[in-house]
């Protein structure tokens, strides 16, 4: 059953890799809006995007109050501002100075991962206590010279649950020597192992270092999605087209997923070390490069997004910042939704003038949520709600 | 003789070599215009740190360093740009331990790409008598730039 199944997705992605330029586009649309009201300590999340998720057994939405490290609560139907936990950063119950990841469980589990002092995960009850503690690695160089250092992205997949596992999605090492395992960690709860996945091992046809540095993380952040029903986990690493899907006995399929609008990924022609910060070439690629945010599985739906940043105009870069106005150009956003075949269903273009989901993206029963700019007053996170338009 | 001469000329070279790369990489900035729209009151200080909020992640690090550790030194004042919020950087401010912005200013990008600063890269403008300040964009590899302006800093 399970050959088949993957024969049939390998099928779809041949099929669809090698015909697909199809006529999709335009079929997903803004369906509806939602505003969370903040409190007066709360406020749009920063250019590195926060951890934005809906709670299932509560029905609500949890926000990382990055500056204030605390959780904030809001009702999922109407928006309104319910609760806050904060976050203590010292004692028993510290989970240290910098929150960058929170993944909700349910309402007395509370993932929380810090990454100050060392790699820790902070398993949290409702009030904010911790209850154990995980972790994952140390921050001396020297332990990752042969294996990926233990980064993770933000806002969304870097964490999922999966029965008494932890498992991250870390950043793509930026040289082959630290490739020599995947960038996907599992620590198990129970026994505190924590081990490597040995694949995918990704960007394996590229040279690493005709890719832009790490700060420009966007190139490196891979991210996870789980489908619980077939018990199969995706990974989406941003420099290839295809995607990866883990089985539970460890076996890896490649799957290509059909898109017209993403274009091409751009690599610098020399080493990265030998350009200048401010390189026209250099920041060429960086913004017009195109490359993959990520995987989100729709459980309600059974649906699949997948977003990426296209491909952008090299000359219209080149030009606007000749004339200093390069920061004018709004960044673009592809989304594509995927069947559970696979099957592309629609996909469409859209600016960060639409909505931005660098910031946070999150599926909740009616679909994928995401960010929209602020644009509504400081105490309100405007919320666009994505998906298939019924014309 | 010979020698010594040769070296001279190397001197006078690279002095003249600096000179220029120094005013090509210093730019000018309306006093009055940017006052007006940074909402920054004229009430001294030599230098002012313009922070792209949402431009390279390195130099967001380093100007909030700056601010932690010199807020309180007249010399130096803050104006961001390219921010999503404006209530974020006051909270952040305000978290850090500073309630008094009165040394704060915010610019909106288009203006800020009007006068010609980076929306990627801190700028530093220096104060003068002029009715046209100085400034240039802080993006050397080295980070020398920062460097000097926190040894100016530290004196």
């Amino acid at each position: 059953m399970r050959l088949l199944f993957v024969i049939i997705l390998q099928l779809y992605g041949i099929v669809h890799t090698v015909n697909g330029q199809g006529s999709k586009q335009g079929l997903v649309k803004v369906l509806k809006e939602k505003d969370l009201r903040l409190d007066f300590e709360t406020a749009y999340p920063s250019y590195f995007g926060t951890t934005i998720q809906y709670c299932s057994d509560t029905d609500e939405i949890i926000y990382l109050n990055q500056i204030t490290q605390s959780l904030k609560f809001f009702d999922y139907k109407t928006g309104q501002f319910k609760r806050s936990l904060k976050l203590r950063m010292e004692g028993p119950n510290g989970v240290g100075p910098e929150v960058s990841y929170v993944h909700y469980h349910n309402k007395d589990s509370l993932f929380v991962k810090s990454g100050k002092r060392t790699f820790d995960i902070f398993l949290l009850d409702g009030k904010g206590e911790v209850v154990n503690s995980f972790n994952y690695g140390g921050f001396e160089y020297s332990e990752y010279l042969n294996k990926p250092i233990p980064y993770t992205a933000r806002q969304f997949g870097a964490m999922v649950i999966d029965k008494g596992d932890i498992i991250l999605a870390l950043e793509v090492p930026d040289n082959k020597k630290q490739m020599t395992k995947a960038p996907v960690l599992k620590i198990n709860m129970r026994t505190l192992e924590v081990k490597y996945f040995s694949s995918p091992i990704p960007y394996q046809g590229l040279n690493v270092n005709h890719i832009p540095d790490r700060r420009n993380f966007e190139f490196y952040s891979s991210r996870l999605t789980l489908n619980r029903k077939m018990e199969r986990l995706f990974i989406n690493f941003p420099l290839e087209k295809e995607l990866y899907m883990l089985s539970s006995d460890n076996t890896v399929t490649r799957i290509g997923l059909e898109t017209g609008l993403m274009g091409d990924f751009k690599f610098l022609e020399k080493d990265r070390g030998s350009y200048d910060q401010g390189d026209l070439a250099l920041s060429d690629v960086i913004f017009n490069s195109a490359w993959y945010y990520g995987i989100i599985y729709n459980q309600y739906n059974d649906l699949y997004y997948r977003i990426g940043r296209p491909e952008g105009d090299s000359g219209l870069y080149r030009r606007k910042k000749s004339e200093g106005n390069a920061g004018k150009i709004p960044y673009k956003y592809v989304i594509s939704i995927y069947d559970s075949s696979f099957k592309l269903l629609g996909e469409d273009v859209f600016t960060t003038k639409d909505f931005i989901v660098h910031r946070g993206a999150f599926v909740a029963p009616d679909g994928l949520w995401v960010l929209q700019p602020n644009t509504k007053g400081e105490d309100i996170l405007g919320l666009a709600l994505i998906g298939l338009s019924d014309d | 003789m010979t020698d010594i001469s040769s070296y001279c000329s190397k001197c006078l070279l690279l002095i003249l070599l600096c000179t220029l790369y120094s005013c090509e990489n210093t730019k000018y900035v309306n006093v009055e215009d940017f006052l007006f729209e940074s909402n920054l009151k004229n009430i001294g200080g030599e230098k002012i740190l313009l922070i792209p909020q949402n431009g390279c992640s390195t130099c967001v690090y380093r100007s909030y360093q700056i601010i932690k550790n010199h807020y309180n030194d007249d010399r130096i004042r803050f104006v961001f740009t390219h921010y999503s919020s404006v209530k974020a950087i006051k909270i952040r401010l305000r978290q850090m331990g500073f309630d008094n912005l009165y040394k704060v200013g915010f610019l909106e990008l288009d203006d800020a790409l009007g006068f010609g600063f980076s929306h990627m890269f801190a700028s530093l403008i220096t104060t003068s008598d002029s009715d046209q300040w100085t400034f240039i964009t802080m993006n050397k590899r080295d980070g020398s730039d920062w460097d000097s302006l926190l040894m100016y800093l530290s004196q």
